[in-house]
């Protein structure tokens, strides 16, 4: 005799799975517990990220702002971000506009200045601005032969 | 319970706690059998469903209400369940087979499954399909759910979870029918 193919629909809907007794009674004070334990920021008092970011700049921001307008100021640049927290700084970045193209163009532009400040060092020393020096050396110097 | 109520009470933060307390209690049996049938094991599911709840109160401000909250936290709980199962394959670089012999085997010896010879085979082999297939199989087949409603949790268009269904119950009536 031919065996009767088994057809889902057919089959009595029943759930084999069960729970400890009492599980549902206990589950809302459990996830309670756990959001407590987790301590997730409350979400209506949470910060937005793009808020976050510029609040922790602020402390980069004042210590450039301060060496910027101060004119007693005789520290480097070097000396002037060695100053600044790491993390400021990162922080100040991230809230800037700046893409990392043009922090990489901005170093290599500071590089540059660097070098020129050393070189033009080297070319005016020796020179007398205070005395004679300057007028000697526009005396020496045949303007007109040179420009034609 | 409205739902309309529950988000008005979870809002507000005087009453946070209290509207939080509501929601749990209005989802969590309908929540928790949705992860069982997936995860199978009950500590397995009961860590996830209270995973998936925390996750539900980090992101309540993240509700829109564009769509219902029974369909959002099926949606968290969704993700959280596929998750679930793909890191327990990563972890143990499982192939599927494996995963699939692992639940298996808690079908069988867990004490808090009883059914009798057929209701087992049906389960066993439920988890030989692929675990999308296996979850659109659980949501139309026991929770007897709309496909529109099970489109909205998954994200797929109503013709696609209609053939995934209809493939899912061909390849368990012949896993069924084998013997």
């Amino acid at each position: 005799m031919k065996k009767k193919k088994i057809q889902i629909e057919s089959l009595k809907k029943s759930n084999i799975h069960r729970t400890p007794d009492g599980y549902f009674e206990d589950l809302p004070v459990r996830v309670m517990s756990k959001v407590e334990e987790q301590k997730p920021k409350t979400w209506f008092l949470e910060i937005p990220t793009f808020v976050r970011w510029p609040v922790a700049a602020i402390p980069a921001m004042a210590v450039l702002i301060f060496f910027i307008f101060n004119d007693n100021n005789e520290l480097t640049n070097e000396e002037l971000l060695a100053s600044i927290e790491t993390e400021d700084l990162i922080a100040y970045l991230e809230s800037s506009d700046l893409s990392t193209d043009e922090l990489i163009d901005f170093s290599q532009m500071n590089n540059l200045e660097m070098e020129f400040d050393h070189s033009d060092a080297d070319l005016l020393d020796g020179i007398d601005f205070e005395g004679e020096g300057i007028e000697d050396i526009l005396n020496d110097f045949d303007i007109e032969n040179e420009i034609l | 319970m409205e739902d309309h109520f529950i988000i008005e009470q979870v809002k507000n933060p005087e009453t946070a706690n209290y509207g939080f307390n509501l929601l749990v209690r209005e989802y969590q049996e309908r929540i928790y059998w949705h992860v069982r049938k997936m995860v199978i094991d009950h500590d397995d599911a009961d860590d996830l469903v209270q995973e998936i709840f925390v996750r539900v109160w980090n992101n309540l401000s993240k509700f829109r209400e564009d769509s219902s909250l029974y369909t959002w936290i099926y949606r968290i709980a969704t993700n959280e369940c596929l998750n679930f199962l793909k890191k327990k394959r990563r972890r143990f670089f499982l192939p599927i087979g494996d995963v699939e012999g692992e639940l298996s085997e808690k079908l069988t010896s867990s004490q808090h499954v009883d059914g009798n010879e057929i209701e087992l085979k049906l389960q066993k082999a439920l988890l030989k399909l692929p675990d999308k297939q296996r979850l659109v199989f659980n949501m139309k087949y026991f929770e007897e759910m709309k496909y529109e409603q099970i489109s909205e949790i998954t994200e797929t268009s109503v013709g696609s979870l209609k053939a995934s269904y209809h493939h899912a119950v061909k390849k368990i009536e012949d896993i069924l029918n084998e013997d």
